[in-house]
């Protein structure tokens, strides 16, 4: 009998070579399989995870973000006295009610920083081209890296956990600004793919609040946030430094933000979404000079 | 290097062809051979006759999938190694509990006898055709992978008792499949 099962065990190594590099490819990609480990966890916590990080990003976020606006505009009012007495107000009524990052910076007469929002209905073909071109590169890990995935040690991780940011940028090679003002009282894990990306975790306890990386797009491809859900609203954000696109399931929420510059690629991911603002705030303080 | 052009280096007879061949994939095939044999030192070994067996069979042949090709290469090479050593014990437990699960799958203990009937393996072809994506690449990730339950639950992101469930229905539709398509002796 025994002869059997071992026949059995042996005919399956002659399968189509189809269904062997099915999972090969699965497992090419190492975003894949981190998020699925990231997704086993957050489904695990997301009951647990809604009441602090949810009232940390619906009201403490916005608020820090008004601040930051009326901050910007400050400045803009000492160097332009002009506007000087409009644009305080404005900044004011935006900080409390931040719904609409749109009117803050149309209103808000910002010179060094203009932002300009429209829909991402009109760059919907872009956008499927981009996610096609994400999938077919398996999210820029090169061949070698795939496979490397693989190893019965390394199967999970391509990442290295890191003690320091300090240790992460040496590790990668790559800078990153952390948005401090959007961190307050978060852990944080730092990690790094060797010489290509960045990336840095805030934990509240044992739950993912959000995660931010940076990569090389040469080596990384353009979207490397490893997020594969399907959002119903996108918006793009032109600023004087970066070209972002923000992407939830709501009007003036955010899951997800990607955005490129001639280097890198960045994202940050939210757990659960955040007011546009609030990622909008988190994108300037990531991109300050 | 593209894997078209490690096939070229092959045919051209030319050594750089193992090298990149071990660049590209040592790493994986590796981690095969080490799900079956469970040594560093014989999966290793298993690896150079990988290898070896490569260089002997390109050409002629001229794989489709190359990775996948050396994959089924390393899994044989490691399964003879393992029966050269009768070395049930040496596999950690990992590949007599895959037979173990296997032998639900064989009415009467017995499989078709080759030559009468659909082969088999045409048969684990149509029967993996019919499965859904989902439970098709959870049979094969421990079938011919040799993955541990936990590290599939762990890389879908799912429960250990939900694979353990897939695999059971998925092993019953495959007894399904032999008894209709097999000759039992």
């Amino acid at each position: 009998m025994k002869t059997d099962k071992n026949k059995l065990f042996r005919a399956i190594g002659e399968i189509d070579e189809k269904y062997i590099s099915e999972i090969l490819e699965e497992d090419a990609s190492g975003m894949n399989v981190i998020k699925s480990f990231d997704a086993a966890k957050a489904a695990t916590n997301s009951k647990k995870k809604a009441s602090g990080a949810k009232k940390f990003f619906a009201y403490y976020l916005p608020a820090v973000a008004g601040l930051l606006v009326c901050a910007v505009i400050v400045k803009a009012f000492m160097t332009s006295s002009d506007n000087a007495a409009t644009s305080a107000p404005t900044a004011a009524a935006d900080s409390a009610a931040p719904a609409s990052y749109e009117e803050a910076a149309s209103d808000s007469s910002m010179q060094t920083n203009s932002v300009e929002v429209y829909n991402e209905s009109e760059t919907a073909e872009e956008a499927d081209i981009q996610m096609a071109e994400a999938t077919s590169d398996n999210y820029g890990l090169t061949d070698s890296d795939k496979y490397e995935t693989l190893g019965v040690t390394e199967l999970a991780n391509p990442f290295i956990d890191c003690e320091s940011l300090e240790e992460a940028c040496e590790i990668s090679g790559i800078e990153l600004n952390i948005p401090d003002d959007f961190s307050f009282g978060f852990d944080r894990i730092y990690r790094a793919m060797d010489g290509r990306m960045i990336e840095v975790i805030f934990m509240e306890g044992d739950e993912e609040v959000y995660r931010i990386r940076k990569g090389l797009t040469s080596e990384l491809g353009t979207d490397i946030s490893g997020d594969y859900n399907e959002y119903s609203v996108s918006t793009n954000i032109d600023s004087a430094n970066y070209a972002a696109t923000l992407s939830g399931n709501e009007e003036d929420k955010t899951s997800l933000a990607v955005w490129n510059d001639d280097t890198y690629s960045y994202s940050v991911t939210f757990e659960e979404p955040v007011p546009t603002v609030s990622a909008i705030g988190i994108i300037d303080m990531i991109m300050a000079q | 290097m593209e894997d078209s052009a490690i096939i070229d280096l092959y045919f051209a007879r030319s050594e750089e062809a193992i090298k990149e061949t071990a660049t590209k994939y040592g790493k994986m095939l590796k981690s095969v051979s080490l799900r079956i044999l469970r040594s560093i030192e014989d999966a290793e070994e298993a690896l150079s006759d990988t290898y070896m067996k490569t260089w002997n069979s390109i050409p002629p042949t001229r794989p489709n999938i190359l990775s996948a090709f050396l994959t089924k290469i390393i899994r044989n090479v490691s399964l003879d190694k393992l029966d050269a050593m009768h070395a049930d014990k040496r596999g950690a437990g990992m590949i007599p509990a895959i037979l173990d699960e296997l032998e639900e799958c064989i009415a009467d203990n017995r499989l078709p006898v080759p030559g009468e009937g659909m082969e088999l393996r045409e048969i684990l072809n149509s029967f993996l055709e019919s499965e859904k994506p989902e439970s098709r690449k959870i049979f094969v990730r421990r079938y011919f992978f040799g993955s541990d339950i936990k590290e599939i639950a762990e890389f879908y992101g799912i429960g250990e008792s939900k694979v353990k469930m897939s695999l059971a229905r998925s092993r019953e539709r495959l007894k399904v499949c032999l008894e209709e398509e097999g000759v039992t002796v």
